[in-house]
């Protein structure tokens, strides 16, 4: 209701349009059941008496978005509750065999696992433990849930509006705590955390939400080794609750959380978990709910006279750019001086056997192709959907990868995502974590230095190749 | 056997702020007749109720100390007091009836602006009619709260946390020579939310006290409904999952609001509210349980070595207190009837009429031989201060005390008690000649000079508590 007839009407703002960051594509959104067998081997804790998983908590999920491009080309972002994607060998062999059966080429999935270390790990080489038999089953239904996910995607391919929105959440802490002279992995009191919340609302023309994206960083680990349940930890709780309000699939996707996980967590306890999926549901609750509406923008109406001086803004329809450019960007990165197995047999004798045996294991099947002193390439994409950037890598990042690439281009909508895609699934720590020394810094193969050049070069494509936002 | 198992962090305990204390809380529904005079907006042709799109409440919160005198913390879903006769013709008959002293009531208005009109003197106008009724029912409510708060008062546990919500944006936007209300995207905006839960000492929930800085301006001169604007949803979310009363104080707020607003929408409002509902609800799920710490136990040689923070009781901390302050603040060159009547002689007559009653009711009880000062309630509440004072106080004067006591959880409530019942911007908003700095009385510095002396009282009272509880030895 501006007045016209205001003495005041001629007073307008700098900028008369206002909207937040929007995409206009063609995307299908689905979601397929994986939850394995009760009885499979689950969990990936050394400290763990046990391996057979003995119920469920939430059920497993793959959410698929397909997105399609003007020539009818399709790439997809899988979110998947899985820990990780095991050894190399088996998480290649798990992403040739859907990208083969989906006909597309390996860059044109990303393929995301939310960490959760409650789930069974698609691996077939680790040591036989009860309930291993079921491992290469649940192998199968993955491939099978993520090809089918994928083809319901993009089956359901229709023009959408997306907006895209930080919020905040506070579940991470900083879980890199100084004992003396080392650091153990446990809540650290002294250093914030990253709390960015990255969330994106997919809408169709009718403005009807049929999908949600959030990324966030978090370890799941508020489930351990007393858990005895199939579980994908927080994003269970979290994702249960923005799709019963949304009534639409929501896509998880793992921030850089290196350094980040719940303040209490290593629990036996399903329903802390809970807790701690509420508090990322009702902070992606709020981030939804302070968008504009679908496809719509904020213009300004004009002056009011009342009690004071008013100005109105009023929503109007916009469209956000349908812009998509994808690449991958292999990052050189030299590989650490690694000890020996033997040595590290030696360094870890008195543990508990099984955690020995855990650690072992990892370090064995992880160096598998990489030498020390080598330099090898860590693959990056980066996918630039309209006005949201999304940074994907295999590794498990600290939450600086994201801060620093966020901190450099303000004003850009940038999801970050960890354990995306092989190879390279060992963690990126920021160089004073090598000086700590963190755990992160003796299990990645990486020398310091590693993480600092992933962000230099993927700040320098972005900046080279993607353009400013553009209000009309 | 764990060779680490000895290793410890510098600091092996890490306790949430909190507060220990007998206490109660209470709401009651005060609905107002439809038909009742509202009269927010002067931009609004109609300045009378068409019904309810939220219930109108309010919620009453008793403390009572060790030393037996209750402190009462009430809210109430109204916009503001015009003038002091408006204020104690219902603070002074709730004091009166709960027979006690001013100082131990903290009378809070939620600040919505499309709740029932406050004044006292508009039995003549449309609607009018049906003030003086609806306000002694709202009287006797009140004081019904307080009273069954203070029945029902138990020893309970208050956890408080902070958290971040970004319903408020910034409201002053220049349009070239001068300022307007309206939402200004190149200012970002305060996003604290404080939140405090309330438990007995089973753990049960028995309320949630949630402090937040922003005008509840959503509904404006197109809306006709009375409503706590998104406070209504914000509330209704909250209590739902907490089974509980939730207490709503409006931060200051004086250059804060929704961006999406002056709407005459209600499922905005709603939409406003859940952007706060769902940030509170974050905040208490992110809560340790009620009256426990985390002390760090031990390693745990897993796939990484692990230390392990194990939940265990405490006593939360019980120093309270309650002081007042009264500012000293410079005051305005305040023009004549005439001269306002002249300054807005070419906008709309009614908006006029609204502006020049404002500008005069102001200064009754306010302003005494041409000065001014300004009155400030501070209580402390085991690790949490609560800054109560009547104005509009813009943002700073909640960051500004955050920042400078970062060791204690800060409430910081605008449009509580009186007089002082305007707007305490910033220097640049006189600068740019923003309706805040000419709806107020005070001059430029009033801000600065309000924090200083709070921050300063606040400082002496921390001080004093730490003396007394030496001395008592508790703690």
């Amino acid at each position: 209701m501006a007045a016209t007839d205001s003495s005041n009407a001629f007073l307008t703002p700098r900028s008369v349009v206002w909207r937040e960051d929007m995409s206009a594509l063609r995307l299908g959104i689905a979601q397929v059941d994986i939850t394995p067998p009760i009885g499979i081997e689950s969990g990936v804790w050394g400290a763990s008496k046990h391996s057979r998983s003995e119920s469920v908590h939430h059920g497993l999920y793959v959410s698929v978005i397909a997105r399609e491009d003007q020539l009818g080309g399709r790439r997809f972002i899988a979110g998947i509750d899985l820990c990780v994607l095991g050894c190399l060998e088996c998480g290649t062999n798990l992403l040739t065999r859907i990208t083969h059966e989906l006909g597309i080429d390996e860059n044109d999935l990303l393929f995301s696992s939310s960490h959760s270390h409650s789930t069974p790990l698609p691996c077939i080489h680790r040591s036989k433990k009860e309930g291993s038999e079921l491992v290469p089953g649940f192998i199968d239904q993955i491939v099978m849930g993520t090809v089918q996910a994928c083809e319901e995607a993009a089956k359901n391919i229709q023009d959408v509006d997306i907006t895209w929105k930080y919020g905040r959440c506070d579940l991470a802490v900083n879980r890199d705590l100084p004992c003396g002279s080392e650091e153990v992995v446990a809540f650290n009191p002294d250093i914030p955390a990253d709390d960015t919340l990255a969330v994106g609302r997919i809408a169709d023309r009718a403005g009807n939400i049929i999908g949600t994206i959030a990324n966030y960083a978090c370890h799941p680990t508020t489930l351990a080794w007393n858990n005895r349940a199939i579980s994908p930890d927080y994003v269970g709780e979290a994702r249960g609750m923005v799709e019963a309000s949304t009534g639409a699939p929501m896509l998880f996707l793992q921030g850089a959380s290196g350094d980040l996980s719940p303040r209490s967590q290593y629990s036996g306890e399903a329903a802390l978990a809970d807790r701690h999926g509420a508090n990322l549901g009702h902070s992606i609750l709020a981030t939804l709910s302070a968008m504009q509406s679908p496809g719509h923008e904020l213009r300004w109406n004009g002056i009011v006279d009342s009690g004071a001086q008013l100005g109105e803004w009023l929503e109007v329809p916009t469209r956000g750019p349908s812009t998509l450019k994808e690449t991958r960007l292999d990052v050189q990165v030299r590989v650490k001086e690694m000890r020996s197995i033997e040595e590290l047999r030696e360094e870890w004798a008195g543990i508990d056997p099984a955690a020995l045996e855990e650690r072992i294991q990892r370090a064995v099947r992880l160096r598998l192709g990489y030498e020390s002193g080598q330099l090898v390439t860590h693959p990056v994409w980066v996918w630039q959907w309209g006005e949201a950037i999304f940074v994907a890598q295999p590794g498990e990042a600290y939450s600086y990868l994201q801060t620093e690439l966020r901190k450099r281009n303000p004003g850009r909508m940038i999801f970050v995502m960890n354990l995306t895609n092989y190879p390279g699934l060992f963690y990126l720590p920021t160089k004073s974590a090598y000086v700590a020394p963190a755990y992160q810094a003796w299990q990645t193969l990486l020398s310091p230095g590693c993480i600092e050049e992933v962000v230099e070069q993927v700040d320098k494509y972005m900046k080279k190749n993607i353009e400013g936002k553009k209000v009309s | 056997m764990n060779s680490k198992a000895g290793l410890r962090p510098e600091k092996v305990l890490w306790e949430p702020p909190t507060a220990r204390m007998r206490a109660g809380i209470s709401q009651k529904e005060i609905n107002p007749p439809i038909g009742i005079r509202t009269a927010s907006w002067g931009a609004a042709k109609k300045h009378v109720s068409t019904g309810v799109h939220s219930a109108i409440t309010t919620t009453a919160l008793v403390v009572i100390p060790e030393d037996g005198s209750a402190n009462y913390l009430v809210t109430v879903d109204w916009g503001w007091w015009q003038g002091q006769a408006d204020d104690l013709a219902v603070r002074g008959e709730v004091i009166k009836a709960l027979g006690i002293e001013e100082n131990q009531l903290m009378l809070h208005l939620t600040h919505t602006h499309a709740g029932p009109t406050t004044a006292s003197d508009v039995a003549h106008e449309e609607g009018g009619e049906y003030v003086a009724s609806y306000h002694a029912k709202a009287i006797s409510q009140i004081v019904a709260a307080c009273e069954h708060a203070h029945d029902n008062s138990v020893v309970a546990n208050i956890t408080w946390a902070y958290g971040k919500c970004d319903l408020a944006v910034n409201r002053d936007l220049s349009c070239g020579v001068e300022d307007v209300l309206a939402y200004n995207p190149d200012v970002p905006a305060d996003d604290t939310l404080t939140v405090g839960r309330i438990c007995d000492e089973s753990g049960t929930v028995l309320g949630v006290v949630v402090n937040y800085a922003c005008h509840p301006t959503t509904l404006a001169w197109a809306n006709s409904k009375v409503s706590p604007d998104f406070v209504g949803e914000a509330r209704s979310l909250v209590q739902a999952r907490t089974k509980a009363p939730m207490l709503f104080l409006q931060g200051a707020s004086g250059d804060l609001s929704p961006r999406d607003g002056f709407s005459g929408d209600t499922d905005l409002a709603d939409k406003n509210g859940r952007i706060l509902g769902f940030a509170t609800l974050a905040v208490l799920e992110k809560m340790l349980p009620s009256a426990t710490r985390i002390r760090f136990t031990n390693t745990v040689e897993s796939g990484a070595l692990l230390g392990e923070w194990i939940q265990e009781p405490f006593n939360p901390k019980s120093p309270s207190g309650a002081i007042r302050i009264d500012v000293k603040v410079p005051l305005q060159s305040l023009p004549s009837i005439e001269e306002l009547q002249e300054r807005w002689k070419d906008i709309d007559a009614g908006a006029r009429e609204t502006r020049i009653r404002r500008a005069m009711k102001l200064r009754a009880g306010y302003v005494i031989d041409g000065a001014a000062t300004h009155p400030v309630w501070i209580w402390m509440w085991g690790d949490a201060v609560i800054v109560g004072q009547p104005g509009e106080a813009y943002s700073q004067f909640q960051t500004e005390l955050r920042r400078r006591h970062s060791d204690h959880v800060i409430l910081v409530l605008n449009c509580t008690n009186g007089p002082g019942y305007m707007y305490i911007p910033t220097p640049e908003a006189y600068e740019r000649v923003r309706y805040q700095a000419w709806q107020t009385l005070l001059a430029t510095g009033s801000l600065e000079l309000i924090i200083d002396a709070t921050d300063k009282a606040i400082k002496s009272f921390l001080t004093q508590i730490q003396i007394e509880i030496r001395t008592r030895g508790h703690e």
